[in-house]
């Protein structure tokens, strides 16, 4: 516990070290902060639109956004949490821009579903058979499932309620088990 | 606990076998919560993606091209205002101070107490005149006095041959201090002054009346009475304060209050306007706290989650929480407007107004008030690293149209009071991506100092 937080610690006074660098519009601590996470932001934004360009764009314009609004950041997060909320908010954005945000009707029959992912998938076939849902659930799906929101929070990003929230991510979960399955079946 | 064999009811009640298919069930659990394990480890290590290496050039140039716009920005509006300064101090100086000029005055001719002279001015302007004195004393107060009649031509070398005819009238009164040659000190003002096309009359008619060419018997009619207006030819400088209810994107409208500092320039026809100030909008938010455990045992902590505590331990850990407070905006405002007089009395002026604005987001902090917290998951130790509003972003800039009625009463002799409907269109809401009420309706208030 102690050696977690002497850590936490460390990071923190690298982080402010960036921060305050990137506040003074010093190049260099904003070239150090963009190569230190754009991987990281630039899957996830990817990973919502499920389009190369368009997560370029959202990245480009979440970083300056980031610059922009660096002095606001009062460390009561990670820098990393910080950046990935206003990279998550901006391909949110263009989603809702592009009009490719849609909520199926679904009834809430499915139980529980587990889904059991063997051992022998490869990451990039799970990220494929997840890319290929639909572009409502696929979000609510990677809000929830891969960075961790609650559903109170993804359905406030969203402007949705949180049963709808809790639906569609029933929905991916059954359509992702349906396609898991048809490619164990496969093999 | 007890040893065996000594519990009396352990040994006679009757022992019971579970169903048989018990193991299987618990098997099963098991393996569902293994295979839920697995499922996040992989969704977990799912393939990172790399951005394209010229994204960084890309970012910079925008970066760069934003300070020129930034500074473009300012220097707008530091020329504004210096060319509004430039124009009102172009109007503010009265006509007769525009050009200062030295003059040279030479004799022409002088016979008893009559002279003729000539007057150059430095800017090629001439003034030709005759001064007529006379002087007479009073027997018993010994006050001399002396009237001075001054008519001529002034000529201006820029419009020639425009040339005005004037004439002055003054009267000079003296009293000796002690008997003898010592005259001074008792110097009543002139008594007035005027232009031979105007009609006159001091009372001294048989005067005026001569040097105006009325016959004797022929009364001159009155000079026009000086038409008061309000407000009259000037500079102020006054406060402001306008409330404007706008809607927030979660719970209704709140005030955005401007307070600010104003400049105005008016004429009888026109005013003009300047304002700078500060903005205020307070919205209540709330705020979602994200947040994850490090183990799965209890530490014992207590939880209070306050303005800014944003670290907590408990005992069970959280399941959801819900922040309550206040998101808090600045702004730093910018408006020039002119109007048009519509009405005028001594006391009240009634004036339209338009013109145009800009506000810049100066900052955002939030004001964490409360909150509760379900503990809900089986967990420890939770760590909160990060509390946001889940308000949407503000617009960093936003321009606006405003038009209104001012009305202004004068209550003392320079200072005024101003209240103005105002209503204003917003070229950029004030959220990004909402499309909140582009229109606002607002009461200014302000009070002014006039130069």
């Amino acid at each position: 516990m102690q050696e977690t937080t002497q850590t936490n610690h460390r990071i923190n006074e690298l982080e402010r070290d960036l921060v305050k660098g990137c506040a003074r519009n010093d190049r260099i601590a904003q070239r150090e902060l963009y190569y230190k996470y754009c991987n990281a932001m630039f899957s996830t934004a990817y990973r919502i639109l499920n389009d190369h360009e368009h997560a370029q764009d959202t990245l480009q314009d979440a970083f300056i956004q980031v610059f922009r609004d660096i002095r606001q950041f009062r460390g009561s997060s990670t820098l990393g949490a910080w950046i990935k909320t206003i990279v998550v908010r901006s391909a949110l954005h263009k989603l809702k821009k592009e009009k490719r945000l849609g909520w199926e009707t679904i009834e809430n029959n499915h139980d529980d579903i587990t889904i059991q992912i063997p051992e022998f998938m490869s990451s990039e076939y799970l990220e494929k058979a997840i890319l290929s849902l639909p572009d409502g659930c696929r979000t609510i799906f990677l809000l929830l499932e891969v960075e961790g929101y609650s559903h109170a929070e993804t359905a406030k990003m969203l402007h949705i309620s949180i049963g709808t929230s809790k639906s569609q991510l029933f929905h991916a979960r059954y359509l992702l088990k349906q396609r898991l399955s048809l490619s164990i079946d496969k093999k | 606990m007890k040893e065996s064999g000594k519990n009396m009811w352990s040994d006679n009640l009757p022992l019971h076998s579970p169903p048989m298919d018990s193991w299987e069930k618990i098997e099963a659990s098991l393996d569902k919560e293994l295979a839920g394990d697995r499922y996040h480890q992989q969704l977990d290590g799912l393939p990172e993606h790399k951005p394209p290496i010229s994204l960084w050039s890309l970012i910079e140039e925008q970066l760069t091209r934003r300070r020129n716009l930034r500074i473009g920005y300012f220097t707008a509006s530091i020329a504004a205002t210096l060319l509004l300064a430039f124009i009102l101090h172009g109007l503010l100086i009265p006509e007769g101070r525009k050009n200062v000029t030295s003059v040279s005055t030479v004799t022409l001719k002088m016979k008893k107490n009559v002279t003729i002279r000539k007057i150059s001015k430095d800017d090629g302007g001439i003034e030709y005149s005759i001064v007529k004195k006379n002087f007479s004393k009073h027997q018993n107060s010994q006050v001399i006095t002396v009237n001075t009649i001054n008519a001529g031509i002034t000529m201006n070398s820029e419009f020639f041959p425009t040339a005005r005819k004037f004439i002055h009238i003054s009267k000079l009164m003296m009293k000796p201090v002690t008997p003898g040659n010592a005259i001074a000190s008792t110097v009543l003002p002139v008594v007035s002054t005027a232009n031979v096309s105007q009609s006159y009359d001091n009372s001294d008619t048989l005067r005026t009346r001569l040097l105006t060419g009325y016959a004797d018997n022929t009364a001159p009619p009155s000079p026009p009475l000086p038409k008061i207006v309000y407000p009259s030819k000037g500079f102020s400088f006054g406060l402001d304060y306008l409330p404007e209810p706008i809607s927030n994107p979660e719970k209704g409208t709140s005030l955005y209050q401007s307070f600010g500092l104003l400049a105005q320039y008016q004429a009888p026809a026109i005013e003009i306007r300047s304002g700078i100030g500060i903005s205020y909008y307070s919205i209540p938010a709330d705020f979602s706290a994200k947040y994850f455990s490090f183990s799965n045992t209890a530490s014992g902590y207590d939880t209070i989650v306050n303005n800014g505590d944003t670290i907590c331990g408990l005992i069970d850990g959280i399941g959801g929480i819900n922040i309550y407070g206040r998101e808090e905006s600045r702004f730093l405002n910018y408006s020039l407007g002119a109007g048009k007089r519509i009405f005028t009395n001594k006391k009240l002026s009634a004036t339209f107004q338009v013109g145009a604005g800009f506000s810049l987001l100066l900052s955002k902090s939030n004001n964490l008030q409360g909150s509760t917290y379900d503990a809900l998951r089986n967990k420890a130790n939770t760590y909160i690293n990060n509390i946001e509003s889940n308000i949407p972003e503000i617009n960093r800039s936003r321009f606006n149209l405003l038009t209104g009625f001012d009305f202004d009463y004068l209550l003392l002799r320079k200072w005024s009071i101003s209240l103005e409907p105002t209503l204003k269109y917003y070229l950029d809401p004030i959220y990004k991506g909402r499309n909140t009420k582009s229109f606002s309706t607002g009461l200014r208030t302000g009070i002014l100092f006039k130069l």
